[in-house]
């Protein structure tokens, strides 16, 4: 390989995975467990609309 | 106002899906030859620069505008829309688009999505063992042609699974298999990158090293940054990897609770589909093609059959150079990783739907979900059915590449000056879990807009040259063979009637939400005896 192409390859994914591994690091050390308890089957309506 | 419970299990599962939704087919299959196509190593520049001035800030709107209209009890484009400008009655009939594009979508994706399916289990029992490139090749012509029933049984399979995760609800089913595919697709892709990049010459028949093709996808050509080709070319890649301006990620935000951050969940979604793409995709079909073909063999094969083509024409070849027991490993990783790339974006079409089903209708989730398995089934059937004719392609350039620019566009006009960038940045930066740079805010109001009107603009002599059927009649007048003219007009024909199919759709969609908006208002109304 040139050096031009290790540089803009190793570059690439050294920023890319850098970035990404850093923002997955503050998700896994900041996880916001749900508010209320799942209820994913309740019975679903109409919902009034709010005209203003 | 009542509005259903449910909602995201766990902050990773939300973000996986949300990267699932992103990361698709094209990750593997389009960005190596878009990067091929463009400039090699430069188009990282182009392509990074898209990112950061596009990608992140429609990102930041629309996980922002979902969790506005979510917190409103709105789970679909038109009323999260219409919450945002409720005096404005416009905005409801754009958000038409953020439904329509994910039924379209689906018809033709998961159609796709069965191919991997399909491929997976026969390059697993052998089928392509002893096959010379030419039959394996031809191969995947009888596959998608009128003989072959499996393909059938593949899709109608993959139609079922697909219904059933998403009867499953959000916790239940779609942050489930985000869980468990996007672990195993990155698994599966760094097995086949490493293979990739550490294939030698003269090792098993190929007759470069896999380095030779890293080389030819990362020499950079600087003088191509100038050209306004290569730049329209990463924004379109930007923006079709990040599954933006369907209506999906809005779908999936909505279910956010008010305080929920949006800026790091974006950020982390948005970058991971980002390592896929660049540090996977672009390691895994270049290189062993040119392992084996050779930088020219291998591009003449890029313009022959197109990133597409490479995946299913080449690559189950390729692995059969490897030996039996390889070869059957490499085909379920590769179609493996396929797979799951295109499962976790086809569930995230199906909720948009579902959600407008279940606010405006009362539906219930298996019922919605049924549904929408169905629509897509019986718009699907002509992609199946008259694949040759060119219907599948024009699903996906009007209904998959034309729809989404336009919309995208609208919807940041919408959050930037309409709703107005105050109240957006506000929204964006609710409960935020990192801090975003204040340039985010002008770029968000000037330079996205621009951004994409240039996409738009630029994209318009090849919607005009399609409406025209520009590049179908010239091949018409060039034809000397009678039965090769006759097959010409035919797929003119067919590619016309998708079109109303697809105008139908449209329309459809637009008439269910007027009729959405007129129970609301009578709802609401005073003279309702449940007010």
């Amino acid at each position: 390989m040139t050096i031009s192409a290790i540089f803009m390859w190793v570059g690439s994914v050294l920023i890319v995975t850098g970035v990404t591994a850093y923002f997955f690091y503050r998700i896994l050390t900041n996880p916001r467990p749900p508010e209320v308890p799942v209820d994913e089957d309740a019975p679903e309506g109409f919902k009034t609309f709010d005209v203003t | 106002m009542s509005g259903f419970q449910e909602s995201w299990g766990s902050r990773l599962g939300l973000v996986l899906a949300m990267a699932g939704n992103a990361v698709g087919l094209g990750n593997f299959l389009r960005f190596p030859v878009q990067a091929v196509q463009n400039g090699g190593g430069a188009f990282i520049i182009p392509y990074l620069v898209c990112f950061l001035l596009m990608g992140i800030p429609l990102l930041f709107v629309e996980w922002s505008m979902g969790r506005f209209g979510g917190v409103r009890g709105n789970h679909s484009t038109p009323f999260i829309m219409d919450s945002m400008a409720p005096k404005q009655f416009i905005w409801r009939y754009v958000g038409v688009f953020g439904i329509f594009t994910n039924i379209a979508v689906a018809a033709y994706y998961c159609y796709l999505e069965s191919w991997t399916l399909g491929y997976m289990w026969y390059s697993v029992s052998g089928q392509f063992s002893g096959m010379s490139a030419a039959e394996v090749s031809g191969w995947f012509g009888w596959y998608t042609g009128f003989d072959a029933i499996h393909n059938v049984v593949f899709w109608i399979l993959c139609l079922v699974l697909n219904t059933w995760i998403l009867s499953k609800g959000l916790s239940g089913g779609i942050e489930k298999v985000a869980k468990v595919g996007m672990p195993l697709l990155i698994l599966f892709g760094l097995v086949l990158a490493i293979r990739g990049i550490t294939l030698e010459s003269g090792e098993n028949g190929a007759v470069e090293s896999g380095t030779t093709g890293l080389n030819f996808l990362w020499n950079p050509d600087f003088s191509s940054i100038w050209t306004p080709k290569v730049w329209l070319a990463a924004a379109g890649q930007i923006f079709f990897t990040l599954s933006l301006g369907m209506g999906s990620i809005h779908c999936y935000a909505s279910y956010l609770r008010s305080r929920d951050d949006v800026a790091l969940n974006a950020m982390s979604a948005g970058w991971m589909n980002e390592f896929v793409e660049v540090v996977l995709g672009g390691a895994i079909i270049i290189p062993i093609t040119v392992g084996y073909f050779g930088v020219d063999g291998m591009k003449d094969l890029v313009n022959q059959v197109g990133g597409l083509g490479l995946g299913f024409r080449t690559l189950p070849y390729l692995f059969q150079q490897w030996g039996p027991v390889l070869a059957a490993l490499s085909g379920l990783a590769w179609f493996g990783l396929l797979f799951f790339a295109g499962i976790t974006s086809s569930l995230a079409m199906g909720t948009p739907v579902m959600g407008f089903l279940r606010d405006e209708f009362g539906m219930r989730r298996n019922t919605s979900a049924i549904l929408f398995g169905l629509a897509v089934f019986i718009l699907g059937l002509p992609t199946v059915f008259f694949f040759h004719y060119g219907v599948f392609d024009e699903y996906d350039y009007w209904a998959g590449t034309v729809s989404l620019v336009v919309f995208a566009t609208l919807e940041i006009i919408l959050f930037a000056w309409v709703f107005g960038m105050d109240k957006g940045w506000a929204e964006i930066n609710r409960g935020a879990d990192i801090r975003i740079p204040g340039i985010f805010r002008y770029i968000i109001k000037y330079i996205t807009p621009a951004f994409l009107l240039f996409v738009f603009i630029g994209s318009l002599p090849g919607i005009w040259d399609m409406l025209t059927h520009k590049e179908l009649l010239e091949q018409i007048q060039a034809s000397p063979d009678p039965e090769q003219t006759t097959f010409l007009e035919k797929k003119m024909w067919f590619v016309n009637l998708s079109r109303m199919v697809l105008l139908a759709i449209w329309l459809f969609i637009a008439a269910m939400v007027y009729k959405a908006y007129r129970q609301r208002i009578q709802k609401s109304s005073p003279l309702n005896p449940t007010n």
